[in-house]
């Protein structure tokens, strides 16, 4: 019965030329220094499946209206069998999309993949890395709770500090003069529809890229790739099986522990959006937490310019800022010091917004840290009252 | 030619229409409707004296602070980056809890990252509770 359908379908389709292009592709041999760090783009992509997945099941419960949003999460959460562990799932799977995203960028800055002839793969990168934070941006204005729909109005009111276009911008994405209705209809459509599309897009032509390319070698771009039997011969393990094993065990590893943070810490929710009161100690997702905190140290315009010129930075950097055909990392010492000097800035910045507008025990000590993130000792009678 | 043409003004009105489709509304602002808060209707016996609370009114969010007989209104949305600033009775200032910006009682800002006053209005308290001045 099989063979009889497959035969149908060879002489319409030609199977078995397609399943040998596969095999081959499947079988092409890796360079030599591919270690645990290359299956990081496996995990994402099994994370970005989960996610679609467990999006779909919140769908089917999710109300996406100022009035209904927050009462049909809370509905989710407390009411619906296992309602609190599919949101757990998609809320600690967002986290991890995008921590493992940007650890996934380093290690290809790290090692050089980002240069000659694989330039245009890394642009799809940084793009992906947009729709990824884009995700996460309109999928925080969801639960329509006060921190989400705070965090959300300092996030378009910044916008809108953008020059000439910035008001626009920002009015045109809120739908309104101010967070609303109608900017949670906007943000869903947004959420469920168009990034998700562009994430297919982007995925697709991404992995294509990938396997039509190949992984890129350590050494210098201006020198031929190596070929097949050059790559066997320095040891390069074929990706079917090998590697593929590899990126399943580490499928395995961080969908476990996606789990484990679903089960042992699901998301909370705040009381419902009130546009007449701010909160104190009000604040965005960790990742746009140095963006934030940029915010109090430098006037608004200049501030917002930060996320955008970094992306801009990234798309330009194999074509302006770093075209030497060196790959290794230990002949780019240069390049790395001034990344690892941006990385330090950006950490340091989120560490400070962490820690910014809360009080804090350190070794036995407490201390107000003031919006900016400078820490002020508490004296011992004002902790008890504070 | 004549297809590329017609192909791109079809897409050309195509996107226009979606844009004019997805253009914000705009409310209308105006002088004399009662301001709301959270309870309805905003009157000034809703405020303790030398308190301050946020309500809706006209295009926007107004901070109403009473002072005795006086009532001072202020623009409610921190010039700085969007959120709804307070009136602190104690240090007697409008504060914003987002990122610090002070205020003084006309709107000058006193410090924090905001450059722009908090633009003023004038409130009367009537029958019908506390309304914008014409």
């Amino acid at each position: 019965m099989f063979s009889r359908i497959r035969g149908w379908l060879d002489e319409r389709l030609d199977v078995e030329g397609a399943l040998a292009l596969l095999d081959r592709n499947l079988r092409k041999r890796l360079p030599s220094h591919v270690n645990w760090l290359f299956t990081i783009g496996a995990v994402l992509t099994a994370l970005l499946i989960l996610q679609a997945l467990t999006g779909v099941l919140l769908m089917v419960y999710y109300k996406p209206s100022a009035a209904a949003a927050h009462a049909s999460v809370e509905s989710i959460a407390y009411d619906i069998t296992a309602g609190w562990f599919v949101r757990g799932l998609h809320n600690w799977g967002s986290h991890l999309i995008v921590l493992l995203a940007c650890l996934h960028m380093l290690r290809v800055f790290l090692y050089g993949g980002y240069k000659k002839p694989r330039e245009l793969n890394w642009v799809v990168g940084v793009l992906l890395l947009a729709v990824i934070v884009g995700f996460g941006f309109t999928g925080y204005l969801l639960p329509w709770d006060q921190v989400s729909y705070w965090g959300t109005v300092v996030a378009t009111e910044a916008l809108a500090s953008i020059p000439v276009l910035g008001p626009f911008i920002s009015e045109f994405m809120m739908g309104a003069a101010e967070v609303s209705d109608a900017t949670l209809g906007r943000f869903y459509v947004l959420h469920v529809i168009l990034l998700p599309a562009a994430l297919a897009v982007l995925m697709g032509l991404h992995l294509f890229l990938i396997r039509y390319q190949g992984i890129s070698p350590l050494s210098r771009t201006d020198e031929p790739e190596p070929g097949p039997e050059q790559l066997a011969a320095a040891g390069g393990k074929p990706f079917f099986p090998n590697h593929t094993l590899v990126d399943l065990a580490a499928c395995y590893i961080v969908v476990g522990l996606l789990v484990t943070l679903a089960l042992l810490a699901p998301p909370g929710l705040g009381e419902p959006a009130d546009p007449l009161t701010t909160p104190p100690g009000i604040k965005p997702e960790w990742y746009l937490l140095p963006a934030y905190q940029l915010l109090k140290y430098v006037p608004e315009a200049v501030g917002v310019q930060a996320p955008p010129l970094f992306l801009l930075a990234l798309i330009l950097l194999p074509f302006l800022l770093d075209r030497s055909p060196e790959r290794h990392p230990a002949r780019r010492p240069r390049v790395l010091a001034a990344a690892g000097l941006v990385l330090v800035i950006i950490l340091a910045l989120g560490l400070l917004g962490h820690f910014a507008d809360t009080r804090r025990t350190i070794m036995g000590k407490t201390y107000q840290f003031d919006i900016l993130g400078r820490p002020a000792q508490v004296a011992p009678a004002d902790e008890v009252s504070g | 030619m004549l297809l590329g043409v017609s192909m791109l003004a079809a897409l050309t009105g195509f996107a226009g229409t979606a844009i004019a489709y997805l253009m914000p509304r705009r409310g209308k602002a105006g002088a004399g409707a009662a301001l709301s808060g959270r309870a309805g209707v905003l009157r000034v016996e809703d405020i303790d004296d030398g308190q301050g609370t946020v309500a809706r009114g006209g295009s926007g969010k107004i901070l109403v602070i009473r002072q005795g007989t006086d009532l001072i209104g202020l623009h409610a949305t921190c010039t700085h980056l969007g959120c709804t600033v307070a009136w602190n009775g104690e240090t007697g200032q409008v504060e914003c809890p987002c990122h610090g910006a002070r205020f003084d009682l006309r709107g000058q800002v006193l410090s924090g990252p905001a450059r722009e006053p908090l633009q003023q209005v004038t409130l009367v308290a009537t029958e019908r509770g506390i309304e914008l001045a014409s």
